[in-house]
């Protein structure tokens, strides 16, 4: 079988390159015969790459470990779910996955009803496949899931290595899974967007187009991460969930362009204004999501997220983002003058402005990220030394721009398109400020510390969330006052007939949320690393917890060394709390089992860190924990879920998620 | 390789052969039918435009409302918008070749009364729809 999905690549290959030139060629002469015959293209690579993606999960599931991927990443004890996951957990599997991903993304394109009798799309489709072309070409050639073990190794294993532990856990099946939808989800506008540069088309028909993509590609792109903060805070075991890694950074990057670009769009999309800002945004975060890629794979960069090192496979990497960013560039440049027509700012005190300022937020972080993420490969090419970026860099940096970002979501929805004034600044802001004012104060006498800069940031959380709150109210209201309907009613006619804006709303109630948790775990964090003998204790806060000893079981073929740990709050016995340490039978390094004990006001978090061994009485005679105390931690994960909830609610189909209205001068 | 691979593999290379052949030698009219135009244009119809136009009035309105604009640039504003769904109006009735150079004025007044009429409508509606529930 393995053959076959070999093979079926091949010939995705081939049938690619002939399906982008059948379109070139068909957009040429005009001749919908050859350019039919390439949308067949499409759907015979889409197929092949179904096909070989279903065998290598044939074989995963089977444990056939004379397939050097199978071996090196799965055993036959691995639980199913596992064995799946698999796919994605390795490089070349991974690959395939984006392959597979863009195949079925392009073939929806293509057939999609709508762009049946677009002129676009020969463009679109062929800048599609010559994308997958990409990575067909380098899993053919650098990186082949289906390649023996007998090649890779000189023998067939009788059993495979396992799935490195620290992936066995569900954060980490959907976090790659759902990095790639967000970032083979971005391809598509990037698509769409070079079309328009091609054809001299720069109006804002591209963007109306590709909007349920781009809203889509970013909620899974905010996905992800989520996911992979989550994986990193149950099972790194390190105490927190972000710790500006270079792959990190790279998921964030495209995160923030991908946000900005989002926005920017709304302003082309009403005010006819920003068209080469919108461009350049959507090039760099499809850029940006290549070079994410690219840093998990190239080994330039290390980093606990990255695949195995390939140089090789950087190098064509490069090749491939020097390619588009040149190609785009030129574009940009050739057609600067078509994107330079349209209309200007008119007012300083505008929701247009407002979405500038958010974006120039958004896309300074992206920089300051990036350039803190390959700062180290600045510095050893010019002074030889390799100078680490480290987490104080990322947080002193990004932390106020992101805290002036949060800031602005609260006020653009207060302002109207166009003009506003400042008597109805002031009307609508002069609640929301005041009392989130009152919020800082209170909050900067009452929590520990008195740190300024988190009472600034939770009065701006406050702040942002109220002005919500005031654009639900006010809309009810008037919607109330206009039709006579209850005020139930008018709520639930004024969210479903606006989907687009209160959808909208939903998704930044939901970051609040998240930078809640953010500025809770970062600012306001107990930490406390004690070793402690038999029935000593150990107090955090109002937490206390008296070890016992360790205990030892089985789980399977794994063996796991425990504390159960008594619980005790402001006097309380609350319960049992059980970090882990387990031993895995395939893996050398043990891994750690977080103990989390969570509720919406904090997350008492602890960790089995090491113990001490007698030789002459052959026991444990003390233990070493770390114990944490994070606090509003689950308000990220409901955050997500929120941000999931409004990003669905407004691209749902219907009469209330359609375009929006324009704005001329 | 086994034979369900062998079967398998024919199968998958068949299609994808099909798929990327059949259109070549397939009849010219039945391809024309499925796909009329690879030069369509899709620029926005007077429709759209109309009813972009229509959903912005709304918006104006709806913003004026909730405290959003000032008097002075709400009028504004909606004076705009209404000698620009007036001007689609008149494009529209243009097209259809019902008017008269010389009753311009007359309809442009007559536009602009029935755009009022038609906000009074669909918040008269609204309130019925909603005190028949």
């Amino acid at each position: 079988m393995a053959d076959l999905g070999y093979l079926s690549l091949i010939l995705a290959l081939t049938i690619s390159i002939y399906t982008i030139i059948a379109f070139v060629i068909a957009i040429k002469t005009g001749n919908r015969k050859l350019k039919n015959s390439a949308k067949g293209g499409v759907a015979a690579i889409c197929l092949l790459v179904t096909t070989a993606s279903f065998i290598l999960i044939y074989h995963l599931v089977a444990s056939d470990f004379s397939i050097a991927y199978v071996a090196q990443y799965t055993s036959t004890d691995l639980p199913l779910f596992y064995k799946f996951s698999a796919f994605w957990a390795g490089n070349s599997g991974s690959l395939l996955l984006w392959s597979w991903v863009l195949a079925i993304y392009t073939a929806i394109i293509t057939f999609s009803k709508k762009h049946e009798q677009d002129g676009k799309l020969p463009y679109v489709s062929a800048i599609l496949t010559f994308n997958n072309l990409f990575f067909l070409f380098v899993m053919l050639f650098f990186a082949n899931p289906f390649i023996k073990s007998v090649q890779k190794f000189g023998y067939v294993p009788a059993e495979g290595s396992g799935l490195n532990p620290m992936l066995q856990n569900p954060g980490m099946v959907f976090h790659p899974l759902t990095l790639y939808l967000g970032y083979v989800g971005f391809a598509v506008p990037f698509a769409f967007a070079i079309t328009a540069l091609i054809l001299k088309k720069v109006d804002d028909s591209w963007i109306k187009v590709t909007r349920r993509w781009t809203v889509i590609a970013w909620m899974f792109l905010s996905l992800g991460n989520l996911y992979g903060a989550q994986w990193a805070y149950v099972e790194l075991g390190w105490g927190g969930f972000w710790a500006w890694d270079p792959v990190e950074n790279a998921s964030f990057i495209p995160w923030l362009t991908g946000t900005a670009f989002l926005h920017s769009v709304m302003i082309q999309e009403r005010k006819d204004m920003l068209k080469i800002w919108n461009m350049a945004l959507i090039i760099v975060t499809f850029l940006s999501t290549i070079f994410g890629t690219f840093l998990t794979r190239s080994g330039v960069l290390q980093s606990v997220h990255s695949f195995a090192s390939n140089p090789g496979l950087g190098t064509v990497f490069l090749i491939f983002m020097s390619f588009v960013a040149l190609v785009s560039l030129y574009l940009l440049i050739d057609r600067i003058n078509l994107l330079k027509q349209g209309n200007q700012f008119e007012s300083y005190l505008s929701k247009e402005s407002s979405f500038l300022v958010n974006n120039l937020l958004l896309v300074g972080a992206a920089f300051a990220t990036f350039w803190g993420t390959i700062f180290p490969l600045i510095s050893e090419a010019v002074r030889g030394v390799r100078v680490t970026v480290s987490v104080p860099f990322f947080n002193q940096v990004n932390g106020p721009i992101l805290l002036a970002m949060v800031f602005v979501m609260g006020i653009c929805p207060l302002i109207a398109w166009q003009r506003s004034s400042l008597k109805n600044l002031r009307n609508n802001f002069m609640w929301p400020l005041l009392i989130a004012a009152v919020i800082g104060v209170v909050l900067y006498f009452y929590l520990p510390g008195r740190q300024l800069y988190g009472a600034v940031a939770f009065a701006v959380c406050a702040f942002v969330i109220l002005t919500i709150v005031q654009e639900f109210y006010r809309g009810t209201v008037v919607r109330h006052r206009m039709t006579g309907e209850g005020y139930l009613t008018a709520l639930g006619r004024l969210t479903v007939r606006n989907r687009r804006r209160y959808g909208g709303y939903i998704v930044h109630l939901g970051i609040v949320f998240i930078v809640l948790a953010v500025i809770g775990s970062y600012g306001y964090k107990l930490e406390v690393t004690k070793q402690v003998k038999p029935g000593e204790t150990i107090t955090i806060g109002d937490y206390t917890l008296t070890y016992n000893g360790l205990m030892e079981k089985r789980e399977g073929a794994n063996a796991v060394v425990y504390a159960e740990m008594p619980v005790v709050k402001g006097g309380k016995h609350i319960g049992t709390i059980t970090p882990e340490k387990v031993f895995y039978k395939n893996w050398q390094q043990p891994g750690t089992e977080v103990a989390i004990r969570g509720t919406l006001a904090e997350d008492l978090y602890v960790i089995l860190a090491t113990w001490e061994w007698d030789e002459k009485t052959q026991s444990v005679t003390s233990a070493t924990f770390k114990v944490n105390v994070n606090p509003l931690m689950s308000w990220m994960w409901i955050g997500g879920y929120l941000l999931v909830l409004g990003t669905i609610f407004a691209v749902w189909p219907g009469k209330g998620s359609r375009l929006g209205p324009k704005y001329t001068q | 390789m086994s034979g369900f691979s062998l079967v398998l593999g024919v199968l998958v290379v068949m299609v994808s052969v099909f798929l990327v052949g059949y259109p070549l030698i397939k009849d010219e009219e039945e391809v024309k039918s499925l796909d009329r135009s690879l030069d369509y244009d899709a620029e926005d119809s007077l429709e759209k435009q109309k009813e972009s136009v229509f959903i912005t009035l709304g918006e104006i309105e709806f913003d004026y409302r909730m405290k959003k604009l000032s008097k002075e640039d709400y009028e504004k504003l909606k004076a705009m918008y209404k000698r620009q769904a007036v001007a689609l109006l008149k494009a529209e009735e243009q097209e259809l070749d019902l008017i008269d150079d010389g009753d311009m004025e007359d309809l442009e007044k007559e536009l602009e009364k029935e755009i009022e009429q038609e906000i009074e409508r669909e918040v008269q509606k609204l309130k019925q729809e909603n005190k028949g529930k």
